[in-house]
């Protein structure tokens, strides 16, 4: 699995659910929406302009190919935005 | 509001750390800024707060208890909290939950770090190829691994402790590709390892647990192309000449579903630009980096820069210059001055040590020219706005000469990044097609912000303007 | 000098913004030898730092006729000069907030009616209907659909580039300082660049040097009365299309405009008083971010990406100065637009060019002349010039 670490190495924080366009999708407090998507196999969650899929590029926040839209508000980058539970996330092509 | 305080570091890796802890041990009220939730930076990335670690890594024990010092001495952190512009006067403009809107500081410390290379060949743009640091976030702060079967590519000892860290978590390590060929320009650097036995307990024990799994390490490679429809399928890699360019003929290819790419770090110098300090290039610390001299003081007075931000040196490098900064940085704000230049000297050695191990790390893991002729026309450049390397071919023949002339023209850098991935590429294409030193050519201006701020966070803030009077105006 | 390089032309043009570069473009299309001076890069001031705005309404009537005729060369500029510029015929929405700014604008709809411009008044519902991501605060509007945008940092070079195509020399990193004069003529145009200095030898000159005028026209004697200010620029990460007219408020002091990509503009004056100066005073980006919600409300979810500022050329009365001078034959001034060069600078490139070839330009030019300030143009003898003082901050987008 995607997920490193048996429950004696690494505590997870509480099991969440966000809802990513539409369905629900596991993670565990403390993880990223990058990281959650990850996990979940999914490696590309924005196209661009020219349609071209992005996903993780930098992983720390500087690249900006990560952003999803958070409850409402676009640009905001997944890998540096923590889960909440009952977070709405959605993907999908870039304005 | 703007706020007065005595020293004000920027970023809370080991070096802003540091830097924090030594002024605010000498007596200095200090304020230490970082856009994460917790201090650590990169270097001592923590697991996710919410999570339980049963034995987390030295580095990060090491890390755990430099911050708690750091809060033992009284230091202020601004978590979460990014710095987006610097005005007259060592103003710093502040956007966060917790900060005030601005803070005019009597120093300055910059320890804003760096971040990995971007590299760009054909695929670069593919999901499955991220940087070596993103990976390593992953798997530090939230225990994720990047992928199932992993190619590592890069140069220097980084992801050779990576690439066992991965394997170690259960992944498929392909093959770790090294762009040095180093057994015969090792030789006379060997002199700088003396000392540095935690490094070399750490390479040694990666190479074992990789020759262990059977991890492939070949010295001298590096990537060709990365393939896939959607995300990365495959990658074409070849041997390297000595200046780092593909040997043709030498071609094989790899199939895998993520590429991590770990080719040196770039200096975060765009806030010590933006406060007018002189900066050099310097290739061999990574490129841009602000002149300094021997306390870290910038050309700007009050205003010191540390650690990777100035020149790519590691934490233990940073660490050092931090404290001699924090020490300067606290005589000046007028405490402890008496002692400070004898503290600073009591750290000669382990700064001399650390530039040695700089100077060898420099040497042998500075990439050749050839890393910039990996792309091809039809590859991005500008990740973010998309253009190509062919589009700056095109923007240089109709007489750009600089990198602010290609921007003009074809957008390059004016995306979310703020040119933070394109720069450098950008500025050795323009260097390779006019013939000009990359140095002469330049970089993208830093423009405040540096980073995207939301408008209504923007609107509320008053920020005092260089005449002492509130900023903000009245709605005629 | 002994290492002077000498150039001959038949018109040198000192300043290569839109006006000296849509200067270079007509006269090297109309056959004459043309060479171009510019300080630093072609557009690189105010001419690519603007909002972007191409507009005919709300002008001094003396402008609104040139303006009118600028318009017409932007919607064939792309097919003049082979290279798109993002010339867009939106529209303009010129926003009140009270009544007293509504009459103003019911009273230039009036005068702009008789010359020509259509334009409609709205009220608050129309506004509500036509352009409804407006903000509340506004409760009418006067709107002229032929108005437009374009893209500040294309339209100069495409200007520049086609200049050369048709013979132009063009020299950047090229600083004028010294205009030559003999017997009341203009002889030549002395320039620096880091080799040392040119000497270019002509007969007429056009100098279109913007808020540097003043400096290098006091070489000749003359005194132009222009002062520098700064404007002030912020811009947005691109956003869904959201509105495609250009759209301003005087009493907000903001002006906005969404570009081809969805990048939102935002403009303002920075600082009203005399400045060369070109750094971004925080003060200024509280302004526009203010401005921006609450003249466009959907802007209060995004983020501000970048912003510049630069260096507006006023004159007394906000109106340009362009023609010739008295007492000295040859020299034409071009300079002085007071934040409107961006949409005039085609016309008055054109209308310099027929000037100088024709005799006599299309659109009469005697409003703006130099002598209308009252100050006389004494030639003297040609005196050493300064370099241009120099300027905080760098490039700047």
């Amino acid at each position: 699995m995607m997920r490193v670490g048996t429950p004696l190495e690494v505590e997870r924080g509480q099991a969440v659910s966000i809802i990513v366009d539409g369905v629900p999708l596991p993670a565990y407090m403390g993880e990223t929406i990058a990281g959650a998507l990850l996990a979940a196999g999914r490696r590309a969650w924005r196209r661009t302009s020219h349609g071209q899929p992005r996903g993780v590029f930098c992983g720390i926040g500087l690249c900006f190919d990560c952003l999803v839209t958070v409850n409402g508000t676009p640009n905001v980058r997944a890998c540096l935005t923590p889960v909440a539970a009952g977070m709405v996330v959605e993907t999908g092509s870039k304005p | 509001m703007t706020e007065q305080v005595e020293v004000a570091v920027v970023g809370a890796g080991p070096g802003g750390l540091r830097a924090a802890l030594a002024a605010a041990e000498a007596g200095a009220q200090v304020t230490l800024i970082d856009s994460n939730q917790s201090p650590g930076g990169q270097h001592f990335k923590q697991a996710a707060a919410e999570f339980r670690v049963r034995h987390p890594s030295r580095h990060q024990g090491e890390g755990q208890a430099l911050r708690q010092e750091a809060m033992g001495a009284g230091v202020r952190f601004l978590p979460e909290t990014v710095v987006w512009g610097a005005f007259e006067g060592n103003v710093l403009a502040l956007h966060g939950s917790q900060a005030p809107a601005a803070l005019q500081a009597q120093v300055i410390i910059l320890a804003t770090g760096a971040y990995d290379r971007p590299v760009a060949f054909p695929g670069w743009t593919l999901p499955g190829v991220m940087t070596a640091g993103g990976a390593q976030v992953l798997l530090k702060h939230q225990r994720i691994l990047p992928g199932r079967r992993i190619l590592l590519a890069g140069t220097g000892p980084l992801q050779v402790v990576l690439a066992a860290e991965l394997v170690r978590a259960g992944a498929d390590v392909v093959a770790v590709l090294e762009g040095a060929r180093l057994f015969r320009e090792s030789a006379p650097h060997v002199g700088a390892l003396w000392g540095q036995w935690q490094r070399l307990g750490e390479g040694l024990s990666s190479r074992l647990t990789l020759f262990r799994r059977g991890v492939p390490f070949r010295p001298g490679w590096g990537i060709v192309a990365a393939h896939g429809a959607d995300q990365v399928e495959s990658v074409t890699i070849a041997r390297l000449d000595s200046h780092w360019r593909p040997i043709p003929g030498s071609e094989k290819t790899l199939a895998c579903d993520t590429l991590c790419v770990g080719y040196g770090f770039i200096p975060s110098s765009t806030l010590s630009r933006l406060l007018g300090a002189e900066q050099e290039w310097r290739p061999d610390l990574g490129g841009e980096v602000p002149v300094r001299d021997r306390h870290m003081q910038t050309s700007v007075p009050g205003v010191y820069a540390v650690g990777d931000g100035a020149g790519v040196g590691g934490g233990p490098l940073a660490q050092v210059e931090g404290e001699i900064a924090g020490i300067a940085a606290a005589a000046r704000t007028g405490h402890g001055a008496d002692g400070a230049e004898k503290a600073i000297r009591r750290l000669d050695p382990m700064l001399a040590r650390e530039r040695r191990f700089q100077r060898m790390y420099a040497a042998l893991f500075t990439p050749g020219p050839g890393l910039y002729e990996w792309s091809r026309d039809d590859t991005i450049l500008c990740r973010c706005e998309e253009v190509t390397q062919a589009d700056v071919r095109r923007a240089v023949a109709l007489g750009a000469d600089s990198a602010n002339e290609v921007k003009a023209i074809t957008r390059c850098g004016m995306g979310d990044c703020q040119g933070r991935m394109c720069g450098q590429l950008v500025a050795h294409c323009i260097a390779r097609e006019t013939g000009r030193p990359v140095a002469e050519v330049g970089l993208f201006p830093p423009r405040p912000p540096i980073f995207p701020v939301p408008i209504v966070a923007l609107g509320r803030q008053t920020v005092n303007g260089p005449a002492g009077g509130v900023a903000e105006l009245a709605r005629r | 000098m002994s290492n002077s390089r000498r150039i001959g032309a038949e018109v040198a043009i000192v300043g290569g913004g839109i006006v000296g570069c849509a200067a270079a473009y007509y006269l090297a299309h109309r056959g004459m030898k043309v060479a171009l001076l510019e300080k630093s890069v072609i557009g690189g001031e105010a001419s690519g730092r603007n909002g972007g705005g191409v507009r005919a309404q709300c002008r001094d009537r003396r402008e609104r006729l040139l303006a009118m005729a600028s318009i017409k060369v932007w919607v064939g500029l792309e097919v003049e000069l082979g290279f798109d510029v993002e010339y867009l015929q939106g529209g303009n929405i010129r926003m009140a907030t009270n009544d007293e700014r509504m009459t103003t604008l019911r009273r230039e709809a009036e005068e702009e009616r008789e010359d020509g411009l259509a334009v409609e008044m709205w009220d608050r519902g129309e506004l509500r209907r036509r352009a409804p991501y407006l903000g509340d605060v506004f409760l009418g509007a006067k709107y002229c659909p032929t108005d437009g945008t374009a893209n500040p940092l294309l339209a100069t070079r495409a200007f520049g580039w086609a200049a050369k195509r048709a013979g132009a020399t063009i020299l950047t990193r090229t600083e004028a300082v010294n205009i030559g004069v003999q017997a009341g003529q203009v002889t030549s145009v002395t320039a620096r660049d880091k080799d040392g200095e040119i000497v270019v030898e002509a007969p007429q000159v056009i100098h279109a040097g913007g808020p540097w005028t003043p400096q290098l026209s006091r070489t000749l004697g003359i005194q132009v009365p222009i002062e520098p200010a700064r404007s002030v620029l912020a811009v947005t990460q691109r956003m869904a299309p959201l509105f495609k007219e250009f759209v301003s408020s005087h009493d907000l002091a903001v002006y906005g405009r969404q570009a081809r990509q969805g990048h939102v503009h935002i403009g303002g004056v920075g600082t009203p008083g005399q400045t060369f100066d070109q750094s971004m005073p925080a003060a200024s980006i509280a302004h526009l971010a203010r401005g921006a919600a609450e003249m466009v409300p959907a802007l209060r979810g995004a983020n501000f990406l970048r912003t510049w500022a630069g260096t507006l050329e006023m004159t007394p009365d906000k109106v340009p100065i362009i023609g010739p001078v008295d007492g000295i034959q040859g020299y034409l001034l071009a300079s002085g637009f007071s934040g409107h060069g961006f949409c005039l600078g085609p016309i008055a490139g054109k209308l310099l060019c027929e000037l100088i070839v024709d005799g006599e330009p299309s659109l009469p030019l005697h409003e703006f002349r130099l002598a209308r300030f009252g100050e006389p143009a004494a030639p003297a003898q040609a005196r050493e010039g300064t370099g241009s003082p120099r300027l905080r901050g760098m490039e700047h987008y």
